[in-house]
């Protein structure tokens, strides 16, 4: 779960340990100060995130290196990561 | 004095094993940080200071550095799709657009072609298609990924793998000619147990009296299985949620972040796809449900990483 405070422009992200659980919650990440990064958009393969930032453009931000990647303006006006982990399978093969 | 020789030397035994099994914690830690947060709050009575573990700062950089860089199988064969909306005129719905992210740094963009159905265009003047696709979730399951027509009305399973698709027929409790059902949340999962795919959607019966007003009905929970490729209504003992980001679907769950207006809570809700229950886990102690309320639009949930 991630939590944009945009007071003090910090990112809280917390991991869940057991569904269900009390208290499950873990903070494992703090970002701190990312002043020119909009909002999160979603998260990559790795520690990858995927931002907006203010002047329209995307870049993605490492959690491991706190490193930035500049993707430059993609046209669009909402943006989703969706992670597809490849399936050759028929998903109608169990209904022959 | 013999018995006492025995007792004497049982004694040094013990000292030696323990002795042997003094591993130093730098090797604790590392054997730790490998498990997953479930793990790790269980072990937490085996030792004091493995209850304190999420305190230590050197045990929390390494926790950190294993979470994001381990190799696991999940992410083989996976691949980052990007999803974009366009604005196109007001009081049309808006097309949508699909691409690969690939390479090192993700650089290199190729458009996908979504399924070639042709449904709902975008400008009912115009008779091409060329709307897209909205997608329900944040990522494919079991490789299949849910679309929804710019129109909100056709659901559809796609495998861009296979390019193979099927529209879902629209739900009978949609279909009366006055009836109809306002839908504001859909979702999509694997039903292991029975290897099916459902989808379940969340909406208030709304019926048309001629032309005399509108009557807003109950809400009501319906749930698609494409193995017996119909929809049935399920009775789930959940109150009417505000559901407010994407769904992440993990391992027979699909999970979103939720608030109770009512009762002023905010928690993770979570949907079983083979039992068709939902469970709650609340949200951090350290966030109450003001504060989760203030930043509520900003609350996301993502699938970051899997230590299991």
């Amino acid at each position: 779960m991630i939590l944009n405070d945009i007071d003090t422009s910090t990112l809280h992200i917390s991991i869940i340990g057991e569904v269900g659980a009390k208290e499950s919650w873990i903070k494992l990440f703090i970002v701190e100060s990312l002043p020119c990064l909009s909002y999160p958009i979603g998260a990559g393969k790795k520690g990858n995130m995927l931002f907006k930032k203010e002047d329209g453009g995307l870049v993605w931000f490492n959690l491991n290196t706190q490193t930035i990647q500049d993707l430059g303006i993609i046209e669009g006006r909402f943006y989703k990561i969706v992670i597809h982990k490849e399936s050759f399978h028929p998903f109608e093969g169990a209904n022959a | 004095m013999k018995n006492s020789a025995a007792v004497i030397k049982a004694t040094n035994e013990k000292v030696k094993v323990r002795k042997q099994s003094h591993i130093p914690n730098d090797l604790f830690f590392f054997v730790l940080s490998k498990l997953p947060i479930k793990s790790l709050k269980r072990f937490g009575c085996v030792r004091k200071s493995w209850s304190l573990l999420f305190d230590n700062l050197y045990f929390m950089t390494m926790y950190r550095n294993s979470f994001l860089t381990k190799n696991h199988p999940y992410y083989d064969n996976t691949s980052v799709l990007l999803h974009q909306t366009f604005r196109t005129y007001l009081q049309e719905p808006e097309p949508y657009q699909l691409q690969t992210l690939s390479g090192e740094r993700f650089e290199n963009r190729v458009k996908l072609d979504w399924p070639s159905v042709k449904l709902d265009p975008i400008n009912l003047h115009k008779e091409e298609y060329d709307s897209g696709f909205n997608i329900i979730g944040s990522g494919s399951v079991h490789g299949n990924i849910c679309l929804l027509c710019a129109s909100q009305e056709n659901i559809i399973l796609w495998n861009p793998s296979t390019k193979e698709f099927k529209l879902i027929p629209p739900s009978p409790f949609d279909s009366e000619p006055y009836w109809g059902v306002l839908i504001d949340h859909r979702s999509f999962g694997y039903d292991r147990v029975r290897d099916d795919y459902k989808v379940m959607c969340h909406g208030q019966v709304i019926q048309e009296y001629n032309n005399y007003g509108i009557y807003e009905g109950p809400y009501i929970w319906e749930i698609y299985s494409l193995r017996s490729n119909s929809w049935r209504k399920i009775n789930v003992d959940v109150e009417n949620n505000h559901m407010d980001c994407e769904q992440v679907y993990l391992d027979g769950l699909a999970h979103w972040m939720c608030s109770h207006e009512r009762r002023n809570e905010a928690y993770l809700l979570s949907f079983d796809w083979n039992n068709e229950v939902f469970l709650t886990t609340p949200i951090p102690s350290y966030m109450n449900y003001y504060y989760f309320q203030k930043y509520s639009p900003l609350v996301d949930l993502v699938l970051l990483s899997l230590l299991l």
